[in-house]
């Protein structure tokens, strides 16, 4: 293998492992902004959804205590529908946001409960008072307002634990870039070590073996361990000094004759 | 000396060890592509470069001095460790920086001492990735080097010198590389033998392969932080206690009994001895269990039986919390994790072979004193024992006790008990792995502080590489 051959391949593979670090850490971050921006997006939907469908049934339940108050059946059963019509298509985008939380199917439930309870209030003048207020549908309301607290709650703790996931995403990212750009310097290292011994050193050696011989006619002896270029050139090296050598040797015969 | 022979050699070992990466990674991958899968493959991506990378400049194999040779051995030690941590660092969960170069410190010198407290929280991949490390380890990674490249010239004769000691080259018989074959043939005979019978006994394949890596190794890592005492299954731990013990004899010896020669292991005095302190041992322990009142009797010779054949072997398997057991059990479990099994076996510690060679010579000397005038030789295997080697017993045990009492002060000056300095210092001097106090059988070495954890790895590969080969390496300017 020539000198050219082994430089170039020493660079590619520093090339390598820095290209490695860099793709490693591109795709690493690149997954890690895209945890980020799910859990935020996830929080953000979460707490606003919550915060939707607490403002209907208040509303709902602001809807009745007028009603207790002022006996106006039309307007409540319009301002009712249109509460409980928030209330479903907030449900809704709950679904549609977190198709797989479990609670979900609570809060449908306490949801209907809770629309049934009403629906009997519009249909039956009887229960219209304070007591039916206080015993029946407060016990509705207060099971579905709970059970979107629980389900706020889970979303929280959702968020918490992919929080922890994106530590780890964190982590690994950062690491496997330093552990890369670590083995690089490892590598960088041991390309001038390579170097330094197969062809600074000779090639000084060389310069000085060329000197003593040129200065002070001390024979040309170099030792060189690698078979490339460095050799060939000692190699000619020696072959040009016994040329020269046998033509000095040529000449003096020839001046004595 | 000639670094960039160093390099080539050193670069083997990485290339071994990437190799054992991409079979890790292939685990992780057959395993449903788990998270240990990135992590393995871009370490086999890492190692495989920084190892391949001096043969573009060092392409023919070169002669190395003795020099070398240790200096080969040490770094190849170290940088397989270093590689080994790569894996665990990128993966994340418990290891931090010091708890990977630990983890891979315990793996590769078949110490099997974890720093980890949930071992099934672990990937497939990377269980596996452990086991490789011990089995790499147990064989001895220059010696796995040496059989598996076919063309190191002279360099396989230096290499071959420093990584076996004096006493494990007995009963070899052979030239280098049919040595170097009967070793490998060996290892890779008991470890099949022990997969398949541990999956008859019922464990899963993958636990089979990891647990055979781990016993045949003498080192200990488990696919459980409950060890072997999560299967609770009699016929497992009969299983992993007779490859234990197997584990612990010389293998050329094993190989001389199972090709039926002469020099086997019911003629060695050394593998005799070993037999007899195993069997005095587990006698002493499950007598001392049963006596008071820690288990009922059976159980008393199970788990006593099965205590003494992991410590002794410096295996470091578990079945019960040894750490509770009575003081005499204790002490005769400690006592065995500082003398361990026989040399040219897998295992660590003192030897059997250097007791035995010490009471030998105790033996002559009261001879001499009591006929002055006789010429009296310390002889084993009917072989007279040269001074030289009698007297490398007499400076090796210690050096050896010596470098467990250091390290037993470090660890109590950073704020541990005095049990557990002393008891993990001996233990991982020893490659055994288990303790006592704070690190005791079904324990872990988490809780220990960063300090102990660096002396502590130390110790090991010192344990290791039997404290002279590791020496030698800070004694490099005074060899000339």
């Amino acid at each position: 293998m020539g000198i050219r051959t082994k430089i170039r391949l020493g660079f590619t593979s520093l090339g390598l492992l820095l290209i490695l670090a860099a793709v490693i850490s591109y795709f690493e971050l690149a997954r890690l902004n895209g945890i980020t921006r799910r859990i935020i997006s996830e929080g953000a939907t979460s707490v606003e959804l919550s915060n939707d469908i607490l403002d209907a049934i208040n509303r709902e339940d602001g809807n009745i205590m007028i009603y207790l108050r002022d006996k106006d059946t039309v307007s409540f059963n319009k301002l009712s529908r249109k509460s409980l019509g928030d209330l479903d298509s907030v449900l809704y985008s709950m679904k549609s946001s977190f198709p797989e939380n479990k609670l979900l199917d609570t809060l449908i439930n306490r949801k209907k409960a809770y629309s049934e309870t009403i629906n009997a209030f519009a249909d039956n003048s009887a229960l219209r008072d304070a007591t039916w207020y206080f015993t029946v549908y407060k016990h509705d309301y207060n099971a579905l307002v709970d059970a979107v607290k629980d389900f706020m709650r889970s979303t929280q703790e959702l968020v918490t634990v992919e929080a922890s996931n994106i530590q780890q995403s964190a982590y690994r990212s950062i690491m496997q870039g330093i552990v890369s750009v670590g083995a690089s310097l490892v590598l960088i290292l041991m390309f001038y070590f390579l170097i330094e011994a197969y062809y600074i050193t000779p090639i000084i050696r060389i310069t000085k073996g060329l000197r003593n011989f040129l200065l002070m006619r001390v024979p040309f002896k170099v030792e060189i361990t690698g078979r490339d270029e460095v050799f060939m050139l000692k190699e000619y090296i020696e072959q040009l000094l016994l040329r020269l050598k046998a033509k000095k040797s040529v000449e003096d015969t020839s001046m004595k004759n | 000396m000639k670094g960039h022979v160093v390099l080539r050699y050193v670069g083997m070992v990485m290339l071994l060890n990437a190799f054992f990466m991409l079979a890790a990674a292939a685990v992780s991958l057959f395993n449903d592509l788990d998270t240990g899968f990135y992590p393995l493959i871009l370490s086999f991506i890492l190692t495989a470069i920084m190892g391949g990378f001096p043969f573009i400049f060092v392409t023919k194999p070169e002669p190395i001095t003795n020099k070398e040779s240790y200096f080969i051995m040490v770094s190849a030690w170290a940088m397989a460790c270093l590689t080994g941590m790569l894996p665990y660092i990128l993966w994340g969960g418990e290891f931090d920086l010091v708890n990977a170069w630990y983890e891979s410190v315990s793996g590769y010198t078949t110490t099997g001492c974890t720093i980890l407290t949930d071992v099934e929280a672990l990937p497939k991949g990377l269980l596996f990735w452990r086991s490789c490390t011990h089995m790499l380890g147990g064989a001895g990674i220059i010696l796995f080097v040496l059989a598996v490249v076919p063309t190191m010239g002279k360099a396989k004769v230096a290499l071959y010198n420093v990584e076996l000691s004096s006493l494990a080259k007995e009963n070899y018989r052979f030239r280098i590389r049919k040595t170097m074959r009967i070793i490998m043939v060996v290892y890779l005979i008991l470890i099949t033998a022990e997969t398949l019978l541990l999956r008859l006994a019922g464990m899963d394949w993958f636990d089979s392969v990891n647990h055979s890596f781990s016993t045949i190794a003498t080192g200990g890592f488990s696919t459980h932080s409950l060890s072997i005492a999560y299967y609770n299954n009699v016929w497992i731990e009969m299983i992993v206690t007779f490859f234990m013990i197997i584990s612990g004899i010389h293998f050329g010896l094993l190989f001389a009994t199972i090709t039926t020669k002469r020099n086997n292991i019911f003629r060695s005095e050394v593998s005799r001895f070993y037999i007899f302190c195993i069997i005095g041992a587990s006698a002493a322990i499950a007598v001392n269990l049963w006596n008071t009142n820690t288990y009922s009797f059976t159980d008393s010779i199970r788990y006593g039986t099965f205590q003494l054949a992991s410590v002794i072997s410096t295996t470091g398997f578990a079945t019960a919390n040894s750490g509770v057991w009575p003081a005499m059990s204790v002490s005769v479990l400690i006592f065995f994790s500082m003398i361990c099994a026989c040399a040219g076996s897998t295992t660590g510690g003192i030897k059997s072979d250097r007791l035995l060679i010490m009471l030998k010579t105790f033996r002559t000397r009261m001879l001499q004193i009591q006929h002055p005038n006789a010429i009296v030789r310390t002889k084993l295997n009917g072989v007279t024992l040269d001074d030289s080697a009698v007297s490398s017993v007499f400076i090796f045990v210690p050096l050896y006790l010596l470098v467990c009492i250091i390290s037993t002060w470090i660890l109590s000056a950073l704020g541990i008990d005095l049990m557990t300095s002393f008891s993990a210092s001996v233990s991982c001097m020893g490659n055994v792995g288990v303790g006592f106090g704070l690190v005791s059988s079904l324990s872990n070495y988490s809780m220990l502080p960063v300090g102990a954890k660096m002396v502590l790895s130390l110790v090991m590969l010192m344990g290791r590489l039997e404290i002279f080969g590791f020496l030698q390496i800070f004694l490099m300017r005074s060899w000339k």
